[in-house]
């Protein structure tokens, strides 16, 4: 029955950027910003997707849902009728239809809500194109969905720069839900908000999926927030997935050095655990130009010569736990919580 | 976000604020154009050059009504006459509230055989408004005789600027000129908008060989000099033209040229628009191309557009009058200030009649009223910011 | 008087104003901190509560139309060795003082520091040039104090580093040249105005490192600003929580994360998502932070706050109490809660 178990079924997730140069614009490389990605999610889960910029986390939120064209791959989407596409395989019009069930969150509260249109023009724009409301009825929803994310429905007529950072995110929240769809990817979705105001923005996310039965594909740099959110965790690291599994096994007993050094590296809000961190030499590599053999091995501190030379495979280790590293099993890694 | 962008970013619109207290709608529900409205608003040159070019162009608009003589009128005992002074104090009845001119007597200095004019204090005209004078037919349909202002007598005449050789009065000719040189600023960008906007949106929509092609096009367009580019086109205008088809003639050799920026413009702000979240937004909506552009796209650079286009009218009005001023743009009996300076081409007129550069004193306010507006309308067009 | 000679700078009663046609905007509005020498204060809250103008404030650097009112009493010593006292906040801003006071006495690291450096210049001639206008006047000396310093903040081969332009280093490489600037002409005291929040957590994690070992070993005082309760807690030892303009929270940081008196700092300990706790909901604060100007009388924060009473909390301004020895908050229902 694996037609019931995923709304999202991803495989060999590839998209590759090419690097033109020169005056005929030849195309002398690519830039691997996601790199043979597998990811699944279930209906009502939430994956959180962690990484460091340039990790290839955004790319593979838009790949998912056709932002952008991914290079190869399948993704399998089980729509509202329960039948199960590949997204990457539609054309035009399938995608627009399937795309009331597939939506997005952004990360920048600001240039994602066209200025010059009201509130009411903003979160009416996905009824209107998919001819699904209109009239009094259209605004009708809109004010629903505005109550619904919090937000006072007597404001339909005002413009977006009369918002706070917070009300405006409300919005897109509003405008991803208008389609009452069953997959939302959050892209970075409370990253550019005030702590305070972030914790009520994780908190609608969290009611609005228990209410509307949801799907998120959360992608976040912050730890603190996949953890609170997830209930499954994908790290990527330089276009690659090194590691996923369930939250709380991932953060009690990761199974990537990358992952470890990422947990240790995040700061804790207390003084009396001062950490003592692993503290990663060097920088993220350049996906244009990755390393040999497994991408993180020049920052490893367990690397060994078959790091340099071989790429990892994807290894299950536990129960729903996979990792990309040589000795996934082997290294005894430190976890964020104290068992 | 550090605390301080958001205060400076907040210090720059604190003004709409103040709405709220007044009757007025408040910033909450104000649309782009309100705000910019706003904004625009406390440009205080710019509303001036405003409220001054709205004038020029009523004045142009009516200017039979407003010129105090007709344009092709010749006042043959006043040629080459310097500007009337305008007086209140008359010898015999001391001050009056109603200003007047002295008739002109003309002498010739039998040495030098130099015209010189001077006042003739027993004729006194004073100067009324809505005085009858020369009948003329408004817009070619309407006609009346009343004028603005003028003496109201049949034997006087008043030339606030002074006259040509062939005796017309200046001041009459320049307001004629401003119809001309005026509207030909404004007609002239129309064809350019048209082409600039079409060409610019699809070398920024559509990118890839159209794109390509476009913009190849005009680095060759704007590496060619203007000025002879012009007089090679505007030789090639046959010369049995009239004014009207020469008008329209120029106006598109000047398309064809200035079109350039705007596409430039056009083509820009469509490719980081296309890049704006808001876009991608809506195309996840499922809204197609042409909602896209018609909804999102085209009112995001309207703005920047007539601001564009601001800044350009005062270098299509400059272009013909050069053109004119050079003898191949318009010709006279057409009156534009450019044909007009033609008259002001000679070192020695100038050095006896200065009063003939008076045109291009009316270009120079026009050219400098347009870019102070130009410049309060740019920083208004972007109210977000 | 061994406490008051610890304190290298203090500050009494800062305001930063911004007069506009449309009201007094108060950026900062009455501000009280003393930094010790070799610690770290770490100033924390929301955009838009004035952390930032306070430590423009300190170097007189605050944007027009800003004005900067109260004192500001840095220590210093004179070359001969004996201590004098001086009041930033009474010096002309474009003054030759607060220029030898820049760099020299106080440096400052900003967020991003491709702005900070100019691109037209090496990473060498930048450094030197602070080293030249305050430290000495030789040119080989000043290469060589370079050098120095960009392989005290762990730049590997300072010697090429030295040659190159900002656009040619990475992320945390041009925030360690950055830091490597700041320190060359040997400051009392270091600004660090969010600097590692465009950077990576593990190169913040590095940074953050960076910072603290060159605290220790050159014994400046670090004011830390961030919006991070996370680095707070892992950098400083004093913390001041702000709030619109004005310090709601000041006390050491042990006590600010375990005993924390102000409504408004406890319920931002409660809604960061912490690796730490497990809970399903975080504590949220309602609403937004208000626009700093023509505001009511009243505490701040009664806006937002879920203890806030009518009549008690809104009619006069809060005064900064302290209710343990360092330990003082801006509330007056500290004792209730």
């Amino acid at each position: 029955m694996t037609q019931q178990e995923f709304v999202l079924d991803v495989r060999s997730m590839k998209k590759y950027f090419p690097i033109k140069q020169g005056f005929m614009k030849k195309t002398v490389g690519f830039v691997r910003a996601v790199d043979d990605v597998h990811i699944q999610i279930r209906p009502g889960e939430t994956l959180g997707l962690v990484g460091e910029s340039g990790c290839g986390k955004t790319t593979l939120g838009r790949c998912v849902l056709r932002a952008i064209e991914p290079t190869s791959g399948t993704a399998l989407f089980q729509d509202r009728q329960g039948q199960v596409k590949d997204v990457l395989k539609l054309n035009n019009h399938d995608l627009r239809a399937i795309r009331r069930d597939m939506q997005l969150i952004f990360q920048d509260p600001y240039s994602s809500l066209n200025p010059r249109m009201t509130v009411l023009n903003i979160i009416a724009e996905p009824l209107i194109c998919n001819g699904l409301a209109r009239g009094e009825a259209l605004k009708e929803r809109v004010k629903e969905l505005m109550e619904m994310v919090g937000l006072n429905s007597r404001h339909l007529e005002r413009y977006p720069h009369a918002f706070s950072g917070g009300q405006r995110q409300r919005i897109g929240i509003a405008r991803a839900l208008a389609t009452n769809p069953k997959f939302i990817v959050c892209d970075e979705a409370v990253s550019a908000l005030d702590v305070s105001v972030q914790a009520q923005i994780i908190n609608l996310l969290q009611d609005l999926q228990e209410k509307l039965h949801l799907s998120y594909l959360f992608i976040s740099h912050d730890l603190g927030v996949i953890q609170h959110i997830s209930n499954r965790v994908g790290v990527m690291y330089v276009g690659k997935m090194v590691e996923t599994a369930a939250t709380k096994e991932l953060f009690r007993n990761p199974q990537h050095p990358y992952t470890e050094a990422l947990l240790s590296a995040k700061p804790v809000p207390d003084p009396r655990k001062k950490s003592n961190r692993i503290i990663l030499a060097g920088e993220v590599a350049n996906p244009a130009n990755p390393p040999s053999g497994c991408y993180f091995h020049p920052r490893c501190p367990y690397a060994q010569d078959i790091c340099k030379s071989q790429a990892p495979e994807w290894k299950q280790v536990g129960e729903g736990h996979y990792s990309a590293c040589h000795f996934a099993g082997e290294l005894q890694l430190q976890g964020a919580v104290a068992q | 976000m550090s605390g301080l962008t958001t205060v400076i970013n907040q210090l720059r619109r604190p003004r709409t604020r103040r709405k709220k207290k007044t009757d007025q709608p408040s910033m909450e529900v104000a649309s782009q154009w309100q705000l910019m409205w706003w904004k625009f608003k406390k440009h205080k040159l710019a509303v001036i050059s405003a409220v001054v070019l709205i004038l020029m162009y009523l004045i142009a608009l009516f200017s039979e009504f407003v010129s105090p003589n007709l344009s092709a009128t010749r006042f043959t005992a006043y040629k080459n006459a310097p500007p009337q002074k305008i007086h209140f104090v008359d010898a015999e009845s001391g001050f009056q509230l109603r200003p007047f001119v002295y008739g002109m007597k003309e002498k010739i200095d039998e040495e030098t055989f130099l015209r010189t004019f001077s006042e003739d204090k027993t004729k006194k005209y004073p100067i009324q408004f809505f005085a009858k004078g020369e009948p003329y037919k408004l817009w070619g349909v309407i006609p009346s005789s009343i004028h603005l202002f003028g003496v109201n007598n049949p034997d006087g005449a008043l030339f606030l600027m002074g006259t040509d050789q062939l005796g017309h009065d200046l001041f009459s000719r320049i307001i004629y000129g401003g119809r001309i040189s005026l509207s030909f600023g404004l007609v002239g960008i129309v064809l350019t908008l048209f082409i600039g906007l079409l060409l610019g949106g699809v070398s920024g929509y559509l990118g890839g060989v159209s794109d390509t092609i476009i913009q190849r096009i005009i680095d060759f367009l704007i590496c060619i000099p203007t000025i002879p580019l012009w007089m090679a086109l505007s030789a090639a205008v046959p010369r049995e033209w009239s004014a009207t088809q020469m008008y329209f003639g120029l106006i598109i050799i000047f398309s064809i040229i200035g079109w350039t920026g705007l596409a430039r413009v056009v083509r820009g702000k469509i490719l980081s628009l296309r890049e704006e979240d808001f876009t991608m937004a809506a195309r996840l909506a499922g809204a197609g191309d042409l909602r896209i552009i018609r909804k999102h796209l085209l009112p995001s650079f309207a703005s920047y557009i007539i601001v564009n286009v601001t800044l350009s009218i005062p270098a299509t009005i400059l272009g013909e009058t050069s053109l004119s001023f050079l003898g191949i743009g318009l010709q006279a009996p057409a009156v534009s200030w450019g044909v007009l300076l033609q008259d002001a081409q000679n070192l020695e007129t100038l050095a006896h009649h200065p009063w003939l550069l008076w045109p291009a004193a009316f270009i120079m306010l026009t050219v400098l009223m347009f870019n102070f507006l130009g410049d309060g309308l740019r920083d208004a067009a972007d109210p977000y910011k | 008087m061994s406490q008051q000679e610890n304190v290298i700078l203090e500050m009494k009663d800062v305001k930063v104003q911004f007069r506009l046609d449309e009201g007094l905007l108060k950026a900062v509005d009455g501000v009280d901190l003393r930094i010790k020498r070799g610690k770290t204060l770490g100033i924390v809250g929301e955009s838009g509560c004035g952390k930032s103008v306070t430590s423009q404030a300190l170097l007189r650097i605050v944007p027009k139309p800003g004005e900067v009112q109260g004192e500001i009493r840095l220590t210093r010593k004179k070359k001969d060795g004996s201590l004098e006292v001086v009041d930033l906040a009474k010096l002309d801003a474009r003054g030759k003082e607060i220029r030898d006071i820049r760099g020299a006495e106080i440096a400052m690291i900003f967020q991003e520091p491709m702005k900070a450096f100019s691109p037209i210049h090496t990473i060498g001639n930048q450094i030197m040039e602070a080293i030249l206008l305050h430290t000495t006047d030789d040119q080989d000396e000043a290469y060589r104090i370079g050098v120095e310093i960009l392989k005290k903040v762990g730049m590997s081969n300072p010697e090429q580093r030295m040659s190159e332009y900002p656009h040619q280093l990475s992320g945390g490489m041009r925030q360690r040249a950055m830091i490597a600037m700041a320190l060359s002409c040997s400051p009392s005291i270091l600004i660090a105005d969010e600097p590692t929040t465009a950077l990576d957590v593990t190169v913040q994690a590095q940074v953050l490192q960076l910072i603290n070992d060159l605290k220790s070993s050159h014994d400046t005082s670090v004011i830390f600003i961030t919006h991070d309760l996370g680095v707070i807690a892992e950098m400083s030892d004093d913390v001041a929580v702000m709030y619109l303009g004005k310090v709601v929270e000041y006390t050491d940081v042990d006590t600010l994360f375990h005993h924390p008196k102000h409504p408004y700092t406890k319920a931002l300990l409660n809604s960061i998502p912490s690796v730490m706790r497990e809970s399903k909901r975080l504590e949220s604060i309602e609403g937004t932070v208000p626009f700093p100007m023509n505001l009511p009388k009243g505490c701040g924060f009664y806006t937002r706050c879920k203890l806030a009473k009518d009549g008690v909390c809104n009619v006069e301004d809060v005064p900064l109490v302290e209710v343990t020895a360092g330990h003082s908050v801006r509330c007056l229902l500290v004792d209730e809660v």
